[in-house]
């Protein structure tokens, strides 16, 4: 289904399998524009490894870690503060996200989570594919 | 170059890892309207030769397909 412009609100992305959005990630270095699976069981928003050496972030330096406990087991993922984030027209400055690598199989490079989502009313219209922010 | 939209550069290649140089972004929605196909792969690692190369323009990532797979399920 493509999107309409003229109506309000985002896309809601389903091409992948799960809801993707785009997100505007800014670095000492660039700023890149990715794709993110949103994810409401997600605790804290998660970037690639391979995205945030992009960006220009230095990982082996990060002082300080979180505990992901994921589907598979647990892992000690860095923790970068971008210097901003843009997604859903909101934008952050120093954005804190963990950093750890997705399956490749999910074609994202990260995943949107609740402290992202949870500084706003999301409303999300599966059957016109519209994410509406209230 | 011609500056084309995302969703036709993305409507032209199935199951690929883009690299598009964006021209115009809807600020509103942090959404990409326009830019230029720089690279494309099946993998992402497949792109970071061209993300090297183009350090300067404002580059998106995006894989593209219209749906998931038959038999095919994610679990996040």
């Amino acid at each position: 289904m493509s999107f309409d412009p003229t109506l309000a609100g985002f896309p809601l992305d389903l091409s992948l399998g799960i809801i993707t959005v785009h997100a505007r990630l800014y670095g000492p270095r660039v700023c890149r524009l990715i794709r993110l699976g949103l994810d409401t069981g997600a605790s804290s928003t998660v970037i690639s490894s391979r995205l945030i050496l992009e960006l220009g972030y230095d990982l082996k330096n990060s002082r300080s870690h979180a505990d992901l406990t994921t589907a598979t087991g647990g892992i000690a993922a860095p923790l970068i503060t971008l210097r901003q984030f843009h997604c859903l027209g909101k934008k952050i400055p120093r954005f804190r996200v963990a950093c750890h690598d997705l399956p490749s199989e999910l074609m994202i490079e990260g995943l949107l989570g609740l402290d992202f989502l949870r500084r706003y009313d999301v409303l999300l219209r599966f059957k016109s594919r519209r994410i509406e922010l209230l | 170059m011609k500056s084309e939209s995302i969703e036709k550069i993305r409507k032209r290649y199935k199951k690929q890892w883009l690299l598009i140089a964006v021209d115009q972004v809807d600020e509103a929605r942090t959404l990409p309207l326009t830019g230029r196909l720089l690279a494309h792969s099946p993998w992402r690692s497949g792109l970071d030769r061209a993300v090297a190369k183009n350090i300067g323009l404002e580059l998106l990532t995006t894989y593209t397909a219209d749906k998931l797979p038959r038999g095919k399920a994610f679990v996040l």
